[in-house]
């Protein structure tokens, strides 16, 4: 057959056409059943959402790897994680980067997580050393993010999925396997310390 | 109206996320203009989103969820095609012991029980494992080919020579060389050898690598990922003791690292 007969070049490019044409559910079929095109597609689809993510979560800690923990998620999937199609495919990745997040959390001692909360509420104490002083945006940003980082991770998760990843409550809850209700509630608390971390001007 | 506050929740997120209907913003509208506590809450929203939308927004650098992309690829592909490969040779062993007997039957299942190069075909396995003389013409094969000019690596006007960290160097001294040499253009080189490696040029990937690992204007994180890609590239040209060297290296240099999982696995299957 004359079909069979390509360039290499020209398969690549048909394939990696056919590839970015497939929705997210195709593709995840076809990574799960071992074509390795596929899952680098995938990778390139969500690489970046997923790494923002888990910046957001775990991120901002010279000793947390974002990127080693961004390549778990997908091994995850491609060592056979079984997509079930009852939420969207990014919920699916985001829920397994939710749980990489959270195992990695556990894995380190509770005197190092002792400290790292001593250390956010330092930078907190810091930044605001001079309550006289006008607040620009870099620093109402500083303010946020630290009081982002010390905040509990099931309420930082619940707030970036919401505010930060523009995630319904429903898929929200769905990812961390929690109510809407208790969705609404984390974020709720979460923007109201933000809110006094980062001071009531607009931006 | 205790439902309202809750209907007015779920506009509040549809009305901050792009996209809202207009129904739903007029509902929303309405409902803010009488209840203050979701207008607060809206403005508080309002207010913070353009703010946390700045923290973290970066993406993966490209590089390194290039070489992510093709390590999740490979550990794709090779656990498959290496199995239907095994199978297939060891159907062929079959087959071949019951016409040339026990000496055919061996050189295939020992071909079948080689750790996996990359890339290298399985005709070349097979070659290395039934010519046992090869091996040390292959070694100095491997050592002449070090001894051909590389490519120089680009280099930069910088800072004098750092100290080169205190890491003992257990393999020959024609391998992994401790010496520092002058700075180079650490990101230039390693995309001429992540080009060389991806090019399927393992000895010019890992002549670069080499050199680069061994410059002095690069951490010690950079340092474990080059030593890494080194030993990748060794690896795939079938100098397996060299790239088991360089993983060893590499994890014990760097703090840490997104490959050291893929390191790990490689070293176990070369040991």
């Amino acid at each position: 057959m004359s079909a069979k007969v390509f360039k290499i070049r020209d398969r690549k490019s048909v394939n990696d056409k056919r590839l970015r044409d497939l929705s997210d559910e195709a593709l995840v079929a076809a990574a799960g059943a071992g074509d390795a095109d596929a899952v680098g597609a995938l990778f390139e689809r969500f690489r970046d959402p997923v790494f923002r993510f888990l910046t957001r979560v775990v991120g901002g800690r010279p000793d947390i790897d974002v990127e080693d923990l961004v390549q778990q998620t997908f091994l995850v999937i491609v060592r056979g994680a079984k997509f079930d199609g009852r939420a969207k495919v990014s919920t699916w990745i985001f829920g397994i980067a939710a749980n990489i997040a959270r195992t990695h959390r556990r894995g380190r001692s509770r005197r190092f997580r002792f400290l790292e909360g001593f250390q956010s509420a330092r930078t907190l104490t810091t930044v605001d050393a001079d309550p006289d002083e006008r607040l620009d945006v870099s620093r109402r940003l500083a303010r946020v993010k630290a009081a982002l980082e010390a905040e509990p991770l099931p309420r930082r998760m619940a707030f970036v999925l919401c505010e930060m990843e523009g995630m319904s409550a429903k898929e929200a809850g769905a990812v961390l396997k929690v109510s809407e209700a208790a969705i609404w509630k984390r974020v709720s608390e979460t923007r109201r310390r933000l809110r006094e971390a980062g001071g009531s001007e607009d931006v | 109206m205790s439902s309202a506050p809750d209907c007015a929740r779920t506009s509040l997120v549809s009305f901050l996320k792009e996209g809202a209907g207009a129904e739903t913003s007029a509902e929303l509208a309405r409902h803010t203009g009488t209840c203050a506590s979701c207008r607060r809450e809206l403005d508080e929203a309002l207010a913070l989103r353009g703010l946390v939308a700045r923290i973290g927004a970066e993406g993966m650098d490209p590089r390194r969820a290039d070489e992510m992309r093709f390590v999740l690829m490979e550990g794709t592909r090779a656990p498959r095609r290496s199995g239907m490969k095994r199978r297939a040779l060891t159907a062929a062993a079959a087959i071949a012991f019951v016409f040339t007997g026990l000496s055919g039957a061996m050189a295939l299942y020992v071909a079948v029980s080689e750790p996996r190069a990359e890339e290298e075909p399985a005709l070349t396995r097979l070659k290395r494992v039934v010519e046992p003389a090869r091996p040390s013409r292959e070694v100095d094969h491997v050592e002449r080919e070090e001894e051909e000019p590389s490519p120089p690596l680009p280099l930069v006007e910088g800072p004098e020579l750092l100290p080169e960290p205190p890491v003992a160097v257990t393999d020959a001294p024609a391998q992994v060389n401790s010496r520092a040499t002058a700075p180079v253009d650490p990101d230039a080189a390693f995309v001429d050898g992540w080009r060389a490696f991806r090019g399927g040029r393992y000895r010019r990937a890992a002549s670069i690598f080499d050199r680069l690992s061994r410059a002095s204007n690069i951490d010690a994180a950079r340092r474990g990922e080059v030593l890494y890609w080194a030993a990748r590239s060794h690896e795939a040209r079938g100098a397996r003791d060299r790239a088991a060297a360089r993983y060893e290296r590499s994890l014990r240099v760097a703090p840490g690292g997104w490959w050291r999982t893929n390191a790990r696995s490689r070293l176990r299957d070369l040991e």
